[in-house]
């Protein structure tokens, strides 16, 4: 099913798997870039029948936006469908307007909305929009539109979900006009019969919000009611759940949500469109070709979009459709919704290459004995791609597992995915003809074999190792079992990242009294760009976790910063989440990943492919 | 840290207008050079250049012009692996930017900021640091550099020095306070062996690269961590030191753990670095310049500091974004547009990358490519000697003068209603523009919110926007008439916003002497401070709770950390991750955002959630009126819409 065409309006797309629209941060100038054009052409390269480009805006909502009005973005536009068409990919761009959902940060004028209320992130009081301002926003999707058509997309979808002006017009909760325009759709429908007198034939597309997340707010119900009110206009109806600025992670959940999860949405849209022809596109965390395929089973959908499985394998389409494997996307967030999040350019753990596309990698010629000293995720990159490229690879590894910190991290509760990125490149060396000396330590260049030749080039990915205050354990102690704590037990937070509050909620899960404490002024921070953190403090909260704040370990007691107040210990056992020290060993070679300086997955999969390409 | 030094200021009487026979504002020589004054605009980020160069050359030309004696620009990384922010511009791409500063800048001295932000980085490669200890912000672990690495840096500060000063800077000015990895070679916060070794080093290097250039350092003397950073005790050695090596000095404080207190808000007393800075100056004994930092703001505050031998220069950076004309205004006799020091819009370290603005002055930033609008107008006339309201810039205020030139048949007078920042922004602008203006403000005196605002820790020089506004207006001639509600249409409607149609007091009702008596309990959807300044002045003599849906109170605050801290000092209660929802008279019950536990909190409400806009008037409706929002929206379109009605003519 995955692998049958099917109709867009006049266009045909040759399979079910769509690109859907995404953030990348790419954008130089406000206009697209070559990063843009080979990031899209590498998914379409990979087998995508429909790529949707991120918004076009036709305001300034965040700092990299690529403002549509500007013709300046025509020959950008050009690049990336020129790019895309080559591949045989229909393309098409999303356009939109951010309405309140934005901030007079970059644009110094006000923020526009249907009534004057503040989004809940931007917080920022905006103008009631009056018939000559709605004017101007139509015009100016039809503007975008008019840009897009130069520029050789196929068609346009109109943001109306997770951040837009559309759905602050079709929703309850921030439409309170008692215009003409309290009817949301009225709106709706002059955008579409504007951009639909700038496309002529080409695909006009439109992505509704069937689940706010919010009280009072639209359901999957409205999605397929105002679907059928614009039946007529559009060629293709895309889904969303979650409003980008209130309920975020409703959008990319993370990898404790399971896959299909906002399936009612299209599956309430399809069936309201039944008859009209008009397909329609499911989307939730489907990252594996598996999952895929159950939704058009099931009739959830008509195309299945999936961004984060083919961000993470930009191959994903092809290798689906032929039944092989995919590198698969864990759900960690950490480089392409956290780092959108933060402005950084969009990446991928799993994917280094994710987000630089545009980069040229040399092709190697040589064919090299290298040793890589260390199975962690930055030993495996670097064999794995080593390997690939015709080297002759021997990975050493001291343990008796692969994997590293993140197989050990794999063992926390929702954190089981990370464990796929271990088990994805183990494949990929094994594939490529890497043989790994578990238990092994080299010596000299050599690997483990006493018979193997001394390598010709070596990259040292040893790790780093735990380097806790005295008297406490360390917390991969406590998830490899190494370590037991029980009674009352004080878990202090000096990463910020997820180690902590996973420790803490295994312990607890074993029966503990867990008190978690940071040093900064909000515990289990790191989670919250990952969109974990509302999760995460929902189990706590069931497990009767404590939070602290403010406070760091002195002397035999707990220190509350802001006040000075010295507080007991009040623990049998302290659990400590602390910065480690870079396992080096002696002689020479490339040092990559955690020994390098100790950081996380992402710098280590990035640096050891980058030292196996390095290679001459 | 002080709190509130001169309270909230309600009357006229604390404060008393420059003069124009200052020596702040004279020409002098300092070590050869002669400088235009000595007031020296210091180096800060501006986002304004996403190439990582300089920003465009307005931004120093403007302070230039207006009478800065040294203006140091925005601090350059020397290596290209140090990017402490994304626009950080980088030495090697910033040659043709000090060359148009220079050239632009004349006959002020510039200098080029320098520096390597070490450990406080944000890279996504390997940060390099004196050790492995991580920025306390980001966490992220740096790798030490090895001795062959610092020899790099030290040459690649001596080869960015010689750029700088090959593209016509006068010297350059080494970063060596927050922000930096030569403050971190000298801490015991950042490394186990902290020593001055590799700051001498580089200033050796520097001067050997640039001989006769002038060279300055920012140097860290406090980092107010006793326990293990730099202290002044601990600095008179290294001050001694590098004192024949440099022309200047500007010591300055704070460290990773302390970022907001190198340039805070005003809840720090303006002049904080006085006494550090004496010692300072007594030490170098002449041997080079002393230079005033941290919260100069008033002209009376640096000149009693260079009087009283605190130092050679003042350091007034935030003050010439407030007023780009300075030097000029008070060599006018007249004060300068007060900077409010709230850092809202010139604290621009924020991972948006938001280009640099200014609460009361809303030209600043609005140069270049980055940004949004047409230039707003330049700020006025307030450098020139003479009364006569007239245009006298190139920069983006042509109109002025064109619309002087049409004085043979007279423009009508333009309405003005409402005398809030908004309303005497457009104002004084219609008035510098050479039109006859009259404000009419329905409450019985001018300011507005101004003055209910400044009531507030930390809001107190708001009082002192509003002063001026009403000094500048009658010395413009504006006709001001308080008292009276416009009958009829206004050319611009400045009339504030109005207060929700929710229950409960607002912070407005309570500044204004609403009775409150027993517990409080404060709902603070929008975490901007309203909030978090109501709590703090009724924590003396309330008990305060404060509910917030976000992990920390004012969110939207610059200085969050000292917020929060002072907030924990007070004894208020924050209740964070909760949101109110039963309101009473006597508690209101509050729900946890993610688990939706409830419980209920005792006191009368107090709601800081969002006003509503003003009467739908017909006419040019600005700031509140039209949306309510802070000072800087109602002062930027009071600019725009005086400017408007200018071109219109």
């Amino acid at each position: 099913m995955l692998g049958e065409p099917i109709r867009l309006g006049s266009r045909v797309v040759r399979n079910r798997i769509v690109f859907p629209a995404h953030l990348t941060n790419a954008a130089v100038r406000n206009c697209p870039s070559a990063e843009h054009a080979a990031y899209y052409a590498a998914r379409a390269a990979g087998g995508a029948g429909l790529v949707i480009v991120e918004e076009q805006a036709i305001d300034r909502p965040y700092e990299k936006a690529v403002l549509g009005t500007d013709p300046a973005v025509v020959p950008g536009y050009r690049a990336i469908t020129d790019a895309v068409h080559a591949h045989g990919a229909l393309v098409l761009a999303q356009v939109g307007h951010n309405g309140a959902q934005s901030s007079s940060l970059y644009s110094r004028t006000p923020v526009e909305a249907p009534s004057a209320i503040p989004d809940p992130m931007f917080r920022e009081m905006p103008v009631a929009l009056d018939d000559a301002g709605i004017a101007r926003i139509v015009a100016g999707f039809a503007t975008v539109a008019r840009h897009c058509v130069a520029g050789g997309f196929d068609g346009v979808e109109i943001q109306g979900s997770q951040a837009s002006v559309v759905r602050q017009f079709l929703s309850p909760l921030t439409n309170h006009r008692d215009d003409r325009y309290a009817d949301g759709v009225v709106f709706l429908r002059e955008v579409l019969t504007a951009v639909r007198a700038e496309l002529g034939d080409r695909v006009l597309g439109v992505r509704l919000q069937g689940d706010e997340g919010l009280d009072g707010g639209l359901t999957a119900a409205d999605a397929a009611r105002v679907a059928t009110r614009i039946a007529d206009l559009v060629d293709v109806v895309n889904t969303a759940v979650g409003v980008a600025t209130a309920t975020l992670p409703l959008i990319e959940p993370p990898m404790g949500v399971p896959a299909g999860y906002a399936e009612p949405v299209p599956s309430a849209v399809r069936a309201a469109l039944v008859g009209t022809g008009i397909p329609v596109i499911g989307v939730g965390r489907y990252t594996t070709p598996e999952q895929a395929r159950r939704a058009l089973e099931v009739g959830a959908c008509d195309l299945v979009g999936v961004v984060r499985g083919q961000i993470a394998d930009p191959s994903f389409a092809t290798r689906a459709l032929a039944g092989d494997r995919v590198r698969r996307c864990i759900g960690c967030n950490q480089e392409c919704i956290a780092a959108v999040g933060l402005n950084r350019r969009l990446g991928c753990v799993v994917n280094p290459d994710a987000g630089r596309e545009a980069v040229p990698v040399a092709v190697s010629r040589s064919r090299r004995r290298v040793l890589v000293v260390g199975g962690g995720p930055a030993g495996l990159a670097a064999a794995a791609e080593a390997a690939e490229r015709g080297h002759d690879v021997h990975l050493v590894e001291r343990s008796d597992r692969l994997g590293g910190q993140l197989a050990i991290a794999a063992a926390a509760p929702e954190r089981r995915e990370l464990a796929f990125a271990v088990a994805d490149l183990a494949h990929r060396c094994r594939d490529a003809g890497v043989r790994m000396w578990l238990r092994h330590v080299s010596s000299n260049g050599r690997c483990g074999d006493p018979f193997c030749s001394p390598a010709e080039h070596v990259i040292v990915a040893t790790g780093a190792r735990p380097d806790p205050p005295s008297g406490t354990v360390d917390v991969s102690d406590v998830l490899t079992g190494a370590a037991s704590p029980s009674g009352r037990v004080l878990v202090v937070d000096d990463l910020g990242g997820p180690a902590a509050p996973s420790v803490a909620e295994v312990l607890a899960q074993r029966g503990a009294h867990v008190r978690l404490m940071t040093s900064g002024m909000v515990a289990a921070e790191g989670l919250g760009p990952l969109l974990e953190r509302e999760r995460w403090r929902r189990r706590a909260a069931a497990l009767g976790i404590e939070l602290l704040t403010d406070r760091v370990l002195l002397g035999g007691g707990v220190l509350h910063h802001p006040t000075g107040a010295l507080e007991p210990l009040d623990a049998d056992v302290v659990v400590h989440a602390g910065p480690r020290v870079p396992d080096e060993i002696e002689g020479p070679g490339t040092r990559v990943g955690d020994v390098l300086a100790p950081r996380d997955a992402a710098a280590a999969i990035r640096e050891g492919t980058d030292a196996a390409r390095a290679i001459r | 840290m002080p709190v509130d030094p001169d309270g909230p200021s309600r009357s006229r009487g604390d404060y008393s207008g420059p003069a124009a026979d200052y020596s702040l504002t004279a020409a002098c020589e300092v070590r050869g050079r002669r400088l235009p004054s000595r007031v020296l605009f210091g180096p800060h980020a501006t986002n304004s250049s996403p190439d990582r160069a300089l920003g465009p050359v307005e931004h120093d030309r403007a302070r230039a012009a207006g009478g800065a004696g040294v203006i140091v620009t925005e601090v350059a990384s020397v290596t290209a692996d140090d990017r402490p922010y994304e626009y950080a511009p980088l030495a090697a791409s910033c040659s043709a930017d000090w060359a148009a500063v220079a050239a632009a800048c004349a006959p002020a001295t510039v200098l080029a900021g320098l520096g390597h932000a070490g450990s406080q980085s944000s890279v996504r490669g390997v940060l390099r640091a004196p050790s492995s200890v991580p920025d306390p912000a980001t966490r992220v672990v740096p790798r030490p550099l090895s001795p062959a690495e610092i020899d790099e840096l030290v040459g690649a500060f001596a080869t960015a020095a010689r750029a700088a000063v090959d593209a016509g800077c006068a010297g350059v000015e080494i970063a060596a306070g927050q922000y930096s990895l030569l403050r971190q070679f000298r801490s015991g916060l950042t490394t186990p062996t902290p020593d001055d070794r590799v700051l001498l080093a580089v200033l050796e290097a520097v001067r050997a690269a640039v001989p006769g250039a002038w060279v300055g350092l920012r140097l860290g003397v406090d980092e107010l961590a006793p326990w293990a950073g730099i202290t002044l005790a601990s600095s008179w050695g290294t001050v001694d030191r590098v004192a024949d090596l440099v022309d200047h000095v500007v010591p300055v404080r704070g460290s990773a753990m302390s970022v907001a207190s190198t340039r805070p808000d005003a809840h720090t007393a303006p002049g904080f670095l006085a006494d550090a800075c004496r010692a300072v100056r007594d030490v170098v004994a002449g041997r080079c310049a002393v230079v005033l930092a941290g919260s100069v703001v008033d002209p009376a505050d640096a000149q009693a500091a260079l009087d009283s031998g605190v130092a050679d220069l003042v350091e007034m950076t935030r003050a010439q974004l407030a007023d780009p004309d300075l030097v000029a205004t008070v060599r006018a006799g007249r004060a300068p547009r007060p900077c409010v020091l709230t850092n809202q819009r010139c604290r621009v370290r924020d991972v948006r990358n938001p280009t640099i603005g200014c609460t009361v002055e809303p030209s600043v930033g609005e140069h270049g490519p980055r940004a949004g609008n047409a230039s707003l107008l330049a700020p006025g006339d307030s450098n020139a000697a003479s009364s006569a309201p007239r245009g006298r810039r190139s920069d983006g205020a042509d109109f002025l003068a064109s619309s002087a030139r049409s004085d043979a048949l007279p423009a009508p007078e333009v309405l003005v209603a409402g005398a809030g920042p908004a309303g005497m922004e457009a104002a004084r602008t219609l008035a510098l523009g050479g039109r006859a203006v009259r404000v009419v403000e329905r409450a019985d005196e001018p300011g507005g919110l101004l003055r209910t605002i400044a009531t507030l820790p930390g809001r107190h020089r708001f009082a002192r926007l509003a002063d001026w506004y009403v000094d500048e207006l009658a010395r413009l001639g504006v006709s001001m008439q308080v008292g009276r509600v416009v009958d009829g249409p206004a050319d611009v409607v400045a009339t504030g916003g109005r207060d929700s149609d929710r229950s409960g007091l607002t912070p407005l009702a309570v500044l204004r002497g609403a009775p409150l008596d027993g517990p409080v309990v404060i709902d603070d959807p929008l975490g901007d401070g309203t909030a978090v300044a109501l709590a703090e002045h009724l924590a003396p003599t309330h008990q305060v709770t404060l509910v917030t849906a976000d992990q920390v109170a004012g969110k939207q605050v610059p200085d969050l950390v000292g917020a929060n801290t002072r907030l924990q000092r007070a004894g208020v209660e924050r209740v964070l991750e909760h949101r109110v929802v039963e309101r009473h008279a006597d508690h209101v019950v509050v729900a946890d955002v993610v688990t939706g536990t409830r419980r209920t909190v005792p006191g009368t409400l107090v709601d800081a959630g969002p006003r509503r806009p003003g009467h739908p008037a017909s006419g040019r409706l600005i700031g509140d009126a039209l949306a309510p929002r802070t000072v800087a929206e109602a002062i930027r379109e009071g600019r725009r819409a005086a400017a408007e009605i200018l071109r219109a003519g």
